[in-house]
């Protein structure tokens, strides 16, 4: 197994013992029409899998091709894989995995993607023989729902900062302050 | 009359060497003669965005202070088992007979004593301060806090400074400012120390914080005093995963160079009487 098959495995373990999913697959597709390092759902959503290891920008190409790939290729996953294992009718979500990710890349996938992006930060460390994996989730981006809607109760309360009785006016003139 | 070393010299090598690699030479803080009253201060720890990180600072920045000879006291009001200092130290407690503190004792360096149990209160931490002779040889008291906004206690009450950490992002940003809101108004006269949990984007995240800064000592009339970022690096992940202090790691770590930056920072802040 290559460096990047061991990365995809141990990334694999993490989805299924601390977040509950089940895996369907690993490694789907080509290089050329697209491809998925995992495929996982928790049935409520089916999640393609990128992990980058070495160019986010190529990550984040090879995560849409490979969305392309999926949406291209349902009819034929659906005939492979029984509905009593796993529901393709469910909304999918990419979720991408990389050492590091420039500021406000959540925000960025928001505005430009029409599917819903996850970033979850790794670091891998232990020996090869026994690797482990330290993974992050990377702050969400619905906050900046809420922020374009002017919805600054429901901002506060997300970032339990109601204590603090910043007003809408003083929430406004920080993100001016800011320029963000 | 030659003076005579309190430990033998082998001890003395092997705390030094167990805790950092850091040359000693260079730190003002290891004179014996360090003048009366040095250091004293009580400080609140606060991670708004993390409990988690909150407890990875405060375990490794007690002991950053110990290794400069300070003596230190965690007051543990922490809500949270897994990340209270019983958690985060627990390979290195051992309880005293007759004391109801759990103590860090490192060879030839000062004690960490930490009291979380029932009874504890400002008034009782006072008097433990004045009957170990804290007093007159200096000490910090580090507050593990319940880490929320309701639990900034008012100045009459607890009389203490502050330690923030944040990332360097919009949301973090807002919380800290919101922190640091009611930090003025429950405590006008406290010193507010930031420190930044994780910079990658130095240009960015940079220009961002000088505005942060920039725009709390227009509205709040506060300066803020920035100790420094903490590098994230694998073994800093792995102290987090297997709460195992990352100060005794023997291991060269950016992570650990930077808390010991840290550290110089906040000496030096602190020696200038700031």
């Amino acid at each position: 197994m290559n460096e990047s098959g061991k990365i995809t495995h141990i990334c694999a373990q993490y989805f299924k013992e601390e977040l509950g999913f089940r895996i369907i697959e690993h490694n789907l597709g080509n290089n050329f029409t697209g491809s998925i390092d995992l495929l996982v759902t928790d049935t409520r959503k089916v999640y393609l899998v990128t992990i980058n290891t070495s160019s986010l920008a190529d990550a984040l190409f090879k995560a849409f091709m490979g969305y392309r790939w999926y949406l291209e290729n349902l009819d034929f996953l659906s005939r492979i894989y029984p509905s009593d294992d796993v529901v393709f009718d469910v909304p999918a979500e990419l979720i991408i995995l990389s050492k590091n990710f420039p500021l406000d890349t959540n925000t960025m996938l928001h505005n430009v993607c029409m599917v819903p992006v996850r970033l979850y930060k790794y670091m891998i460390f232990g020996s090869e023989d026994n690797p482990d994996i330290y993974i992050e989730a990377l702050d969400p981006y619905y906050t900046e729902e809420k922020i374009k809607r002017q919805d600054f109760d429901g901002l506060r309360k997300d970032l339990n900062i109601e204590p603090a009785e910043l007003s809408d006016d003083e929430i406004r003139e920080f993100y001016a302050v800011l320029r963000v | 009359m030659e003076k005579r070393q309190k430990l033998g010299r082998g001890l003395e090598e092997v705390s030094h060497y167990y805790l950092s690699g850091v040359d000693d030479s260079t730190n003002p803080k290891l004179k014996e003669d360090q003048p009366e009253g040095l250091l004293k201060r009580s400080i609140s720890v606060y991670c708004p965005g993390s409990a988690q990180m909150r407890a990875f600072f405060l375990t490794n920045f007690a002991l950053e202070l110990i290794r400069n000879r300070v003596n230190v006291l965690i007051w543990d009001q922490g809500a949270d088992p897994e990340y209270r200092p019983a958690s985060t130290m627990k390979n290195l407690i051992r309880k005293d007979e007759g004391s109801k503190a759990d103590i860090v004792r490192l060879y030839g360096l000062p004690e960490i004593q930490i009291l979380g149990h029932e009874g504890v209160t400002y008034g009782y931490i006072k008097e433990c301060i004045d009957s170990n002779g804290l007093s007159k040889q200096g000490y910090c008291l580090l507050i593990n806090t319940r880490n929320d906004l309701e639990s900034i206690p008012e100045g009459s009450d607890v009389p203490t400074d502050f330690i923030l950490l944040t990332k360097v992002g919009k949301y973090p940003l807002l919380q800290c400012y919101a922190y640091i809101k009611v930090i003025c108004k429950n405590h006008p006269c406290a010193t507010i120390y930031i420190v930044l949990d994780e910079v990658q984007d130095q240009g960015l995240e940079i220009d961002l914080y000088s505005r942060f800064v920039q725009h709390v000592e227009n509205k709040l009339s506060v300066g803020l005093k920035t100790l420094g970022g903490i590098v994230h690096d694998e073994y800093l992940f792995r102290s987090i995963k297997d709460n195992d202090p990352l100060m005794l790691f023997p291991n060269q770590s950016l992570a650990k160079d930077s808390i010991t930056t840290i550290g110089k920072e906040f000496f030096r802040l602190n020696n200038n009487g700031n």
